[in-house]
């Protein structure tokens, strides 16, 4: 009696034991779907020859995709939704990689990723890429004047990329939608504006500004209207311009620590209004601005119809955190939030990263999809690159 | 007949003053109408004030006048609040004083032009921030003043600027609508610019405050890779793998002491170490000894102007 007493006790354990390694596997395996990222982090992806793939995307959690996930593991310093290879429907973003300027092609879906540009660009920081996937502009070596611009040539098909360098160094610089490399360039004791007609090799002096130390927001398209406000400082002004036709046009946005993006029809600024940060929308049509959410506009992006803005927000700055945050010393935790800028819609929350996927994400250069459907941008605290895809936040 | 006198004196004499002072009697100030700011920006608020000394136009009827429209509930004020027009609009105020049928006009034209003075302070900070410089003590400051209404104008008018109480150059200076002057002791600055035609027309005035910090002291890791890490090593830094660069960076540090620090001095628990050949503000650390702690610290300072300089260190956890 006694042994059948001990055998059942020892298949008991042995369940027990099964349920629980069944349990801590399958705990492991979802954890690591999080980060449904490819290849490893720097030098491994250079063993990787054009036109390879060089791994695939992992299914999310239990085979489905999640709505906020890592992209990649390896630091990236510009991206852009790309229209995709014609033999895919998914969508896909080409990104740039930090350190060496390689540009790769990622399927959000698939998780297929290739390499499409070998042309190494040491301590690569910035890069620029054209929606269509033609085009990309990556910045490189740090001096005071600027930093020198490669402007490289993309072929979808063959892999096969051309690069060319400007002949200035650069200071604020982007691609506009069709095609046009706009940049700042600091010349003889102005800073100038130009645009680089990659087709044509043309350099064309778009504005010419009466100070140096200016933040540049080119439009979408080589023709929209620039803005122009001098670099942010908490205990300084700043003032709001905008250039159109060569005619620099101050608008009625001014004060302390004063920063901006902008859309053709809309401004979101923040400054400090008696001593605390806020922000605003300016209604380029109604010439009058708005309280909005509390935002550093740097973390927001404008979607193509012009009055909503993706950002990630955390309600718990205080005065110094957008400098501070500016300078490294102090990193930030945000959510991701959609603003309407029209003000008849109240802020929409897309996600808690810390709830999502257990750590803080501190946004970076975020991009949206021309849909507005998918948001991209790099977690500043790493440089990775992550996706929030808005039919997965509401179909969740 | 004194009590005639009196009568005369107590209530006829303020009226025939009042017909006289309305007509202009040529003795007694000629009223105006005062601005507050003096030259508003366009859409900032403005206080328009009646400077009247004349006591005759006492317990007068006033009425004011936005471009015309009467302005509701200003009536019989002596000061009111109206709010400058857009950039490239102007706005005639006008008020009429009126008392026992006579009256008289006065107006002011409101034409605002933006003034913006851009600072632009020459002290160090490193190419990733994407802020803008501080000033500090003795530290070289750019000003340009931008009038814009509509469009910037250019500089063909005379400036005069005024840094604290002193006049820059000791006049006012045609088109040059930039100066440059150290930055002067003390926690504020008053910098101030008025901007005349030629012929001498005052067409816009500006002051603003210019605040001074002090250098301060950041370190940053430098990865052979990426170059400059983004993210600043706030107190501790963790030694990982066999070595590490660190670089420091001197916030609002002079340009000049920037470049040519008369003392830049790196320790190691108050040892001195040798900077890196190729760049003095980075040290390349290496891993040699038993685990443990070191505190890393630099001294950066300009001999001539003391307060140009800054100390700062952090912990190395080995």
């Amino acid at each position: 009696m006694k042994r059948i007493f001990f055998i059942i006790g020892i298949v008991i354990i042995l369940i027990l034991a099964g349920i629980l390694l069944f349990l801590l596997f399958a705990n492991d395996q979802q954890k690591k779907d999080v980060f449904s990222a490819f290849g490893l982090d720097g030098t491994t992806v250079a063993d990787v020859s054009i036109g390879d793939v060089v791994d695939a995307i992992l299914p999310g959690n239990n085979g489905k995709l999640l709505p906020l996930r890592q992209l990649t593991f390896k630091r990236v310093v510009g991206a852009a939704e790309a229209t995709s290879d014609a033999s895919s429907t998914n969508p896909a973003v080409y990104y740039a990689e930090a350190g060496t300027g390689y540009i790769f092609s990622l399927d959000v879906v698939s998780g297929e990723e290739r390499k499409i540009s070998n042309i190494t660009i040491p301590t690569a920081n910035q890069a620029a890429i054209a929606p269509d996937g033609t085009l990309a502009a990556v910045a490189a070596n740090v001096t005071a004047e600027g930093r020198d611009l490669t402007v490289i040539s993309l072929s979808k098909e063959s892999g096969d990329a051309q690069s060319n360098k400007l002949s200035e160094p650069v200071k604020d610089f982007t691609l506009s939608t069709d095609n046009f490399v706009l940049y700042t360039t600091l010349s003889g004791g102005t800073l100038a504006g130009r645009s680089y007609n990659p087709a044509t090799q043309e350099i064309k002096t778009l504005f010419s500004l009466p100070f140096k130390e200016a933040t540049v927001r080119f439009g979408r398209k080589s023709t929209d209207s620039i803005f122009v406000y001098p670099k942010t400082a908490d205990s300084l002004e700043g003032y709001l311009y905008e250039v159109n036709g060569g005619v620099i046009q101050r608008l009625p946005v001014a004060g302390f620590g004063l920063a901006a993006i902008s859309s053709n029809n809309y401004q979101l600024y923040s400054l400090f209004t008696n001593g605390v940060y806020t922000s605003y929308a300016y209604n380029a049509q109604g010439k009058e601005s708005s309280s909005i959410t509390t935002v550093i506009p740097e973390k927001c992006h404008f979607l193509q119809e012009d009055a909503r803005v993706f950002c990630g927000i955390n309600f718990s700055l205080n005065k110094n955190s957008a400098s501070n945050w500016y300078k490294g010393t102090e990193m930030i935790s945000d959510d991701l939030w959609l603003l309407d800028l029209t003000g008849n819609n109240n802020p929409t929350l897309l996600a808690t990263p810390k709830d999502l996927v257990g750590q803080d994400i501190d946004v970076l250069s975020p991009i949206s999809s021309q849909d507005g459907n998918r948001f991209y941008f790099t977690n500043k605290i790493d440089g990775t690159l992550w996706i929030l895809d808005r039919a997965l936040v509401e179909t969740q | 007949m004194r009590i005639l006198s009196i009568l005369f004196v107590i209530f006829i004499f303020p009226q025939l003053c009042l017909a006289q002072s309305l007509s202009g009697d040529g003795i007694s100030p000629v009223p105006v109408l005062d601005l507050q700011p003096a030259f508003p920006s366009p859409g900032e608020t403005v206080k328009v004030s009646f400077g009247d000394y004349r006591a005759g136009t006492v317990g007068s009827e006033i009425n004011w006048f936005y471009n015309g429209n009467l302005i509701p509930d200003a009536k019989n004020k002596r000061e009111v609040a109206v709010t400058a027009p857009t950039v490239g609009n102007s706005a005639l105020i006008k008020m009429v004083v009126s008392l026992n049928g006579l009256s008289e006009t006065h107006s002011t034209l409101i034409k605002p032009v933006y003034l913006d003075i851009i600072i632009e302070p020459q002290t160090h900070v490193p190419e990733f921030y994407t802020g803008r410089a501080l000033p500090s003590i003795g530290s070289q400051i750019n000003a340009t003043a931008l009038l814009n209404n509509g469009k910037t104008l250019g500089n063909n008018y005379i400036y005069v600027w005024r840094i604290n109480d002193d006049v820059y150059d000791g006049g006012g200076i045609r088109n040059q609508n930039t100066v440059q002057f150290p930055m002067p002791r003390g926690s504020n600055t008053t910098l101030s610019v008025q901007v005349s035609t030629y012929g001498g027309v005052t067409i816009a005035r500006r002051t603003l405050f210019v605040p001074s910090v002090k250098p301060e002291i950041h370190y940053y890791e430098i990865n052979p890779l990426y170059g400059i890490e983004a993210k600043a090593i706030t107190s501790n830094f963790n030694l990982i793998s066999n070595s590490a660069t660190i670089r420091t960076e001197p916030y609002y540090l002079d340009s000049n002491v920037f470049n040519y620090p008369d003392i830049l001095e790196w320790t190691i628990n108050g040892q001195k170490v040798s900077p890196n050949a190729s760049n003095p503000y980075e040290v390349t650390l290496k891993k040699t000894g038993d685990p443990g702690e070191a505190k890393l610290d630099v001294h950066v300072r300009s001999l001539t102007q003391l307060l140009q300089g800054a100390k700062g260190g952090i912990t190395i956890n080995i």
